[in-house]
């Protein structure tokens, strides 16, 4: 068997076992191990492992992923979750779908400090469903707002998984963050516009209610000055390079521990809980960092990924239906595969590929691009029914909504999530204008 | 997501569940740990323009600690990242079958890891490896690292067990 035949057995002997319920991590750990052995044989695999394990968990850039796990943790037990929704709802509560909008207001501005998608569907679902059910929206539209709002908490920085990507491409972790703010303000902006036509659409499927006191307006907004101070203090202070990514996690966590204990009333077992579930998350994340470690590492000695990208060299393919090509993978994989484990098993492949067609732009530019647009797609995958994670998360919190309800309000979600990935791959500028990259 | 509803919590069961979340506890407390080291030698360079020498050294080694010790808990709670879009319709004997054969070739995995971890720990122990700043010997992350590990791989071919159990139970 030559080289590249291995590197296609382990890429595909991969998926096969994790199709067959193999956790993620454990079947790039399996698949990596056996292919590094078949190529550069069993000592020298077992000679890697020896280091391999401490060193990658005790990775400096990469601690920025479980202290910005802490920091979201933090804000869900401290219930700042609640305040940005109510703040939300002063505002927009009385426009047309406003607790929709309100909603997906919410989730944008609970997605600045906290990296995950699904925690951000779950904490936000726990103030804005009970609300909106209140008011007699419709349950597809209020299940259908929340799946797709919780996606603002990957694709609005801090994101866990652009840092992952970040440092799996060697790219600066603030540029990336930057890069994001453009696509993630106008998947704010489309998801309002998708609930305002949803309510023009379909009669009777939210109530109006009455426009909040301005004093109700201007009390609401003191309560969220200081996760907006935790944002752009992280934000702008990597980007600006105030901080090491790993400093502003570290500062963006303590801040917010220090507004759920004082505003929140955090006491000792959220405090605990918060813990434990970050240690839950966070492992689960570095098997699969693991496991990518050793399967990247088999990969690349294979060179298969190499030689795919000669191959599809020769084939004279025009650059936009190669990353069009890449990108429709990734909203199928999407459907069936959590985003991180997705993500780490194709970019070993992809990366090389892309950087290997010519698109008239930089190394970093592309990286920057690409990354971006692959956080969309991902994201898109988490809420394209039927197998959407975001929409048996929503789905499993909301017991008596049928899951057909849930897929008809998410559709239109998805189509503006469609518009904006082909806005984004169409549009460079969009992503790369306001990092400036060269 | 293997739920682990309906088990018997047999005494293994509750040590096990005890250690892991002891373990994660005490990582929870070095990520506190790596929270608190990087504020200080923040604050002391923007005020005083005096960082913390070999913060990133301390950082290293406690974070390494922290997530060894965050994995038992995340396989006792049978958090793992998997698919179960193509075995959806399958019965769930049938899931808890394919889940005591996968868990068990990851508990071989998790204990390979281990052993290597161990080997890797006697290797910066005989060698005296030290940290650039700060001469931390790099051993102790590696030792404490590894008795995390040993508590994972007891964990995992505990949860692969249960699999298993589950997979013969009568109806």
């Amino acid at each position: 068997m030559n080289k590249f035949d291995i590197g296609l057995w382990m890429f595909f002997g991969a998926l096969l076992i994790i199709a067959l319920r193999m956790p993620v991590g454990a079947a790039m750990l399996l698949c990596g191990g056996l292919g590094y052995a078949a190529v550069n044989g069993w000592d020298p695999m077992f000679a890697t492992l020896k280091s391999m394990t401490f060193s990658r968990f005790s990775n400096y850039t990469l601690s920025v992923v479980p202290l910005f796990l802490l920091m979201g943790e933090f804000a869900t037990k401290g219930g700042l979750n609640s305040a940005l929704f109510r703040s939300a709802r002063a505002w927009f509560g009385h426009w047309r779908g406003g607790l929709a909008v309100a909603t997906i207001g919410g989730c944008a501005a609970f997605g600045a400090i906290c990296g995950s998608s699904l925690a951000t569907a779950a904490t936000m679902s726990q103030v804005a469903g009970p609300e909106m059910r209140k008011f007699g929206y419709s349950p597809a539209l209020s299940t259908g707002t929340l799946a797709a709002g919780g996606t603002l908490g990957i694709l609005i920085p801090p994101s866990v998984i652009l840092v992952i990507y970040a440092v799996y491409t060697e790219q600066s972790i603030g540029a990336l963050f930057i890069a994001a703010i453009v696509p993630g303000i106008l998947a704010t902006i489309g998801y309002m516009i998708v609930v305002n036509l949803y309510v023009r659409l379909v009669p009777g499927a939210a109530q109006q209610i009455e426009p909040a006191p301005w004093s109700e307006r201007l009390a609401s907004t003191r309560d969220v000055w200081p996760a907006a101070l935790v944002f752009l203090l992280v934000v702008l202070g990597i980007y600006r390079g105030w901080f090491s990514p790993t400093e502003a996690a570290a500062v963006g966590a303590a801040a917010v521990l220090v507004i759920a204990v004082t505003l929140g009333g955090m006491r000792w077992k959220g405090f605990y809980q918060s813990l434990l579930s970050t240690a839950e998350t966070t492992a689960l994340m570095y098997i699969v960092l693991l496991g990518a470690e050793l399967f990247s590492a088999a990969l690349a000695i294979t060179q298969m990924p190499t030689e795919l990208s000669k191959y599809v060299a020769t084939l004279n393919l025009a650059p936009l239906a190669v990353i069009a090509a890449i990108l429709v993978i990734y909203l199928i994989l999407g459907c069936f595969m959590e985003s991180l484990a997705m993500v780490l098993l194709t970019l070993p492949v992809f990366i090389p590929l892309i950087l290997s067609i010519d698109l008239g732009m930089s190394q970093g530019q592309v990286l920057v691009w690409f990354g971006i647009l692959v956080l969309v797609s991902v994201e898109v995958g988490m809420i394209s029914p039927p197998f959407g994670l975001n929409l048996f998360v929503i789905n499993a919190m909301a017991k008596d909504v049928p899951m057909a309800e849930t897929y008809k309000g998410v559709i239109g979600f998805c189509v503006s999530d469609i518009i904006r990935l082909v806005l984004l791959v169409a549009f460079p500028a969009l992503t790369l204008w306001l990092p400036g990259i060269k | 997501m293997h739920e682990a509803a309906g088990a018997v919590h047999g005494p293994a069961h509750r040590a096990l569940a005890r250690a892991a979340e002891l373990m994660a506890a005490l990582g929870g407390l070095a990520l506190l740990l790596v929270m608190a080291v990087t504020l200080v030698s923040v604050i002391g360079s923007s005020l005083f323009g005096k960082p913390l020498l070999g913060d990133t050294e301390i950082v290293e080694l406690l974070i390494g600690i922290a997530i060894a010790c965050f994995m038992p808990y995340c396989q006792m709670r049978g958090a793992n990242v998997i698919v179960d879009f193509f075995t959806m319709k399958a019965s769930d004997r049938a899931k808890a079958g394919l889940d005591a054969l996968m868990t068990l070739v990851f508990a071989i995995i998790v204990a390979i890891l281990t052993e290597r971890l161990i080997q890797g720990a006697i290797i910066q122990y005989e060698r005296e490896r030290v940290s650039m700043f700060l001469r931390l010997p790099q051993w102790w992350g590696y030792a404490v690292a590894s008795v995390a590990a040993l508590v994972w791989s007891a964990v995992t071919f505990f949860t692969a067990w249960e699999s298993l159990r589950r997979a013969l139970a009568p109806k």
